[in-house]
């Protein structure tokens, strides 16, 4: 075994071979070595940096890398949730599409055909809404000349 | 123990404040002494540990859990860190010299001014002149106390290979701390 073999097993610690101490013990230049490299060990540890607290920057900074990191975890919840939003959707849809038909509409719903004051052939949203209300629908026929009227009736 | 640590590992994922704040807490401080090591320059230690605390969030998903999180940590610290030295004899102009910067600089540095007495001083004016596979090894050791096995996943080295280095290292220090007693 060389000087450098052994000096390097027992400098490194772990399992050190008896032939490496058995040299060391018979080579007075590795055994001065030796404690001149375990001097400088225990200088190198007492140069040791004390720590100083974590900045604010260093904090701040990993924590704006958040967000992208929450958003990138929150992709599949999202997706997952418009998904099954669609899905329902298409099931609501399902389900009143064949409620419309007379013979299985719950007794509580009733076909557009049915109300009195729904407009007849014409299913565009502004007569849809102004059947819906036909108060709204009495007022916008009230023109301005109309409306001196409606007041000295009141 | 290791239940506790990877329920840890799903909150910093999860992006709990509380669990993120926890590896601040623990890492951000032994991070950035192990780069003012290495970089010999407090400010962009500060940055390279910032810089290695954020990729490590952004790349926690890569972390293998038979790591130890502290070992991932270091890892992206070092590669920063040869990032960083390895561009230095870009900056030949500044110091003159076409010498990598670890290599020709050895005016004291901010920690060495700031050292608490000589021999601190001394050490870290060593610590300087050693390459830095040798520097990295010795700063792991003997400041943040890893095994051979952790430095050796680290550095990517063998076990051996990160004993040898350590062995060596002493050596030069050794050298280039008597050096500085000569007149």
């Amino acid at each position: 075994m060389t000087h450098e073999e052994a000096l390097e097993r027992l400098v490194c610690q772990g399992p050190v071979p008896l032939e490496a101490l058995s040299h060391v013990e018979s080579c007075a230049p590795c055994r001065e070595e030796l404690r001149a490299l375990g001097k400088t060990e225990k200088a190198l540890r007492r140069a040791r940096p004390v720590l100083s607290a974590p900045s604010r920057k260093g904090t701040v900074l990993a924590l704006e890398s958040l967000p992208a990191l929450a958003r990138r975890r929150a992709w599949p919840a999202a997706a997952a949730a418009i998904l099954l939003a669609g899905l329902l959707g298409g099931w609501s849809l399902g389900r009143l599409a064949p409620a419309s038909a007379a013979t299985t509409a719950p007794p509580q719903e009733m076909a557009l055909s049915e109300i009195p004051w729904a407009p007849s052939g014409d299913d565009s949203t502004l007569s849809l809404l102004q059947a819906a209300y036909p108060v709204a629908e009495r007022f916008s026929a009230v023109t301005a000349t109309d409306t001196g009227n409606f007041i000295e009736a009141e | 123990m290791a239940e506790a640590r990877n329920q840890w590992l799903e909150q910093i994922k999860a992006g709990e404040l509380g669990a993120v704040q926890k590896l601040l807490d623990e890492f951000t401080g032994p991070v950035r002494r192990y780069l003012e090591g290495m970089v010999h320059n407090p400010a962009q230690a500060e940055d390279l540990a910032q810089e290695a605390l954020v990729r490590f969030l952004e790349h926690l998903g890569q972390f293998r859990q038979e790591a130890s999180l502290r070992t991932y940590l270091f890892q992206i610290a070092h590669n920063l860190a040869l990032n960083h030295l390895s561009a230095a004899p870009t900056r030949k102009e500044e110091y003159g010299s076409e010498e990598p910067l670890w290599a020709e600089d050895r005016r004291p540095g901010v920690l060495a001014l700031l050292a608490a007495d000589e021999e601190a001083g001394k050490v870290h004016l060593a610590l300087r002149r050693l390459a830095p596979q040798q520097r990295a090894v010795v700063i792991l050791r003997t400041w943040e106390e890893l095994s051979f096995k952790e430095i050796a996943q680290v550095l990517g080295l063998a076990e051996g290979t990160a004993k040898a280095h350590y062995f060596f290292a002493l050596r030069n220090l050794r050298k280039y701390m008597e050096a500085k007693d000569d007149p």
